[in-house]
């Protein structure tokens, strides 16, 4: 096979200068007047203009009317819009979009979990016909958003850089929700004998502040005891919490802790445990609760003991 | 910030997976149930969320001096839910005749069981659970309101009924029917042409049904105007539409597509969804009918409810199969709207076999690959003979 030469390669970019000056001889001519005379009151001028840019136009917003959050995750939401172009939908160049909590941050705030957040680039999901688009802008939400009003405002721009905006409000609910480990282990306590301090991390995954209540059981509600064991069983006031976790290296006063109620009906309100919503830092929604067991002779324990712990969240 | 976002989830995730997490969510975290009649009803929604990607097991606890009186819809006390499915529960607050007026609470909790058990020495098994307190007033007066709204009124031919719409809401204490009365009235609002009344369905205090109407009329071609009053909701509207000549108003409809996901395994429900839009001006009676197909050969006629779709309205025509054998399935179908067809449109899935099947010997290709090694063998053989004989 021949390699083309040079003559040949010049000759190619000759034929493409061709091409791009023809291409250029068909584009719109500038606005026109013509007629005009100076000094003559009664002339007529004809004027023709010839609009080369019209604004790009958003209407018909869509969005779910209340958002449900999933603790410690994160929800997809959807905000649509049409945008008609009249230079065909070609001339639209970007279409973004806001959603921030009306109460707590403005279209033009920063992105923050709580109130704002951004999406730049939003999804051209279909051409209704060659001067209408529509446009999907994903936001993905955080647990701990906060509940209330938010406003999703989309902003479409075409080539000329000029924009037009709409927007469309939607509520997010308040989500009460917890996160906590699957046991709380004391390991090997012989009997007569206090276990360790054991610690134990409640973590506030929703929006807004909750109180916790605990209630413990051995294999049913309101059974009067802790702890149901191989052999024998421990009775209820042997478990117990507390949230000095001050020194929580060295063994707390068991007397001192708190005595955990046996029945749903009567949870144990832990005093002062309001588990804050994640606002500034992820730390700050964790709270550590403090265990301790006791084993007594009364009841005959002996072997592996098993009960179970219910941490309740509520709405502070 | 994404990567604070980013940072975030890696910590959430990892604390998640490190401890064994369980997470519930509630929302809301209150319901107020105002001015509750005796011997009435109210109800609302709550919804029972967590991040568990399996189904997670719990139950429910309903917990107060006036227990009795509530209700989940179903009166289930276990529930499933996970991170996808998650639990929407009707609350039910019927609160006794002899009840005393005042104001009541309860809470409603959601329990999660337990996911883990001690191995050795003494533990407690950890429960999440997530709470709704309930605000009850109860009153002894009865209170009639309501509210209306999403009226429709389509244009019609001649001889052919009115189709009127609207949604009312409950907001008083006590059930009702509220009685619309359509007074139709000349294109100059002068002369009154028909009167029509009827009572909505029966409607439970804080719940909303629409109250629809077929009125026969004979009225001429032109434009009209309607006032409908309620007057449980003190409310009334004033609407118009036309008669036209027969065969003027034309129902049109789209099929937009039919959606399925494009694996499942043999044994999975295939979710199938058809995506009706009716662009046309008045409602339509519309129905998916097509076939499901298994490498071209047809399985099974596929066939939904005939449903009401209002115009400018979308309906998503469900079908669930269960593909029983491995392979490339097409749903081709239409729907058939006041017995107009939409164009057919297709989708298709494959059903392949579960992780547990993947390993099933076949025997086919085994042979196959054994002939031609035999084949190449004696090729192999017969060249060196041909070699030998020449030399």
């Amino acid at each position: 096979m021949r390699l083309p030469d040079s003559t040949a390669t010049l000759q190619f970019l000759l034929l493409l200068c061709i091409a791009v000056l023809s291409i250029l001889l068909f584009l719109p001519l500038s606005p026109v007047s013509e007629g005009g005379g100076i000094g003559n009151p009664n002339t007529s001028v004809i004027t023709r203009v010839n609009i080369t840019n019209a604004a790009p136009y958003v209407y018909n917003l869509s969005i779910i009317n209340t958002i449900t959050l999933v603790p410690n995750a994160t929800t997809w939401v959807w905000c649509a819009a049409l945008v008609e172009d009249l230079n065909t939908v070609a001339d639209i160049s970007s279409v973004n979009a806001t959603l921030h909590n009306t109460n707590f941050s403005l279209p033009n705030g920063v992105d923050y979990n709580t109130t704002h957040y951004t999406n730049s680039s939003c999804t051209n999901f279909s051409d209704v016909d060659s001067f209408t688009r529509l446009y999907n802008c994903t936001f993905e939400l955080w647990y701990n958003a906060n509940p209330g009003n938010w406003t999703c405002n989309i902003t479409a721009a075409d080539a000329a850089t000029v924009s037009d905006s709409e927007r469309i409000t939607t509520t997010v609910n308040e989500l009460i929700a917890l996160m906590v480990g699957d046991l709380i282990d004391f390991g090997k306590v012989a009997v007569l004998n206090y276990s360790d301090n054991i610690h134990f991390n409640v973590t506030n995954v929703g929006n807004k502040n909750i109180n916790i209540s605990v209630y413990a059981y051995g294999s049913r509600d309101n059974d009067t005891l802790a702890m149901v064991c191989d052999y024998g069983n421990i009775s209820i006031g042997n478990i117990r919490v507390s949230i000095n976790s001050s020194d929580i290296t060295s063994p707390l006063d068991f007397n001192t802790m708190t005595i955990v109620n046996n029945s749903n009906s009567t949870p144990t309100r832990i005093a002062n445990l309001t588990v804050l919503q994640y606002n500034m830092t992820y730390t700050a929604s964790i709270n550590t609760t403090v265990w301790r067991l006791y084993v007594p002779n009364a009841g005959r324990p002996s072997g592996i003991c098993n009960g179970t712990v219910v941490f309740r969240a509520l709405r502070a | 910030m994404k990567l604070i976002s980013i940072s975030v989830l890696i910590l959430i995730l990892s604390f998640t997976i490190a401890s064994g997490a369980t997470t519930i969510g509630i929302s809301p975290g209150t319901m107020t149930f105002s001015k509750v009649l005796k011997g009435g009803y109210a109800e609302q929604y709550v919804q029972v969320t967590t991040n568990f990607p399996r189904n997670l097991s719990g139950h429910v606890n309903i917990i107060g001096d006036v227990a009795a009186w509530i209700q989940i819809e179903g009166n289930y006390t276990l529930f499933n839910f996970s991170a996808k499915n998650p639990l929407i529960a009707k609350i039910i607050v019927t609160p006794p005749e002899d009840a005393k007026a005042g104001n009541y609470t309860a809470t409603i909790e959601f329990v999660t069981d337990r996911i883990t058990s001690v191995s050795g020495g003494a533990g407690s098994a950890v429960k999440a659970s997530a709470a709704t307190i309930l605000k009850i007033e109860v009153v002894g007066e009865e209170l009639i309101a309501c509210t209306i709204g999403a009226y429709s009124i389509y244009s019609t031919e001649e001889n052919e009924p009115i189709d009127f719409s609207a949604t009312i809401l409950n907001t008083g204490n006590a059930r009702i029917r509220p009685k619309i009365e359509l007074n139709v009235w000349d294109q100059l609002q002068k002369n009154l042409l028909l009167k029509y009344e009827f009572n909505a369905p029966e409607i439970l205090p804080t719940t909303r049904r629409e109250a629809s109407a077929k009125i026969e009329q004979k009225l001429g071609l032109g434009q009209y105007w309607v006032d409908v009053t309620v007057p449980d909701c003190k409310s009334t509207e004033l609407l118009t539409f036309s008669v036209v000549e027969k065969g003027t108003i034309a129902d049109d409809g789209d099929l937009h597509g039919i959606f399925v996901r494009p694996f499942f395994y043999v044994g999975d429900i295939a979710d199938i969804t058809a995506v009706f839009a009716n662009r046309g001006p008045r409602p339509v009676l519309a129905k998916f009918k097509g076939q499901l197909y298994q490498d071209n050969k047809l399985l099974q006629l596929l066939e939904t409810d005939e449903v009401q779709v209002k115009p400018n309205q979308q309906e998503d025509f469900k079908i669930f199969y269960t593909p029983t054998k491995a392979g490339v399935y097409e749903i081709r179908g239409r729907v058939n709207y006041n017995n107009k067809l939409t164009y057919e449109k297709s989708a298709t899935f494959t059903a392949l076999k579960g992780p547990e099947q993947q390993y099933e010997f076949s025997f086919w290709p085994l042979l196959i690959y054994l002939l031609i090694l035999l084949l190449i063998i004696i090729l192999i053989n017969k060249i060196r003979e041909e070699l030998k004989k020449k030399h």
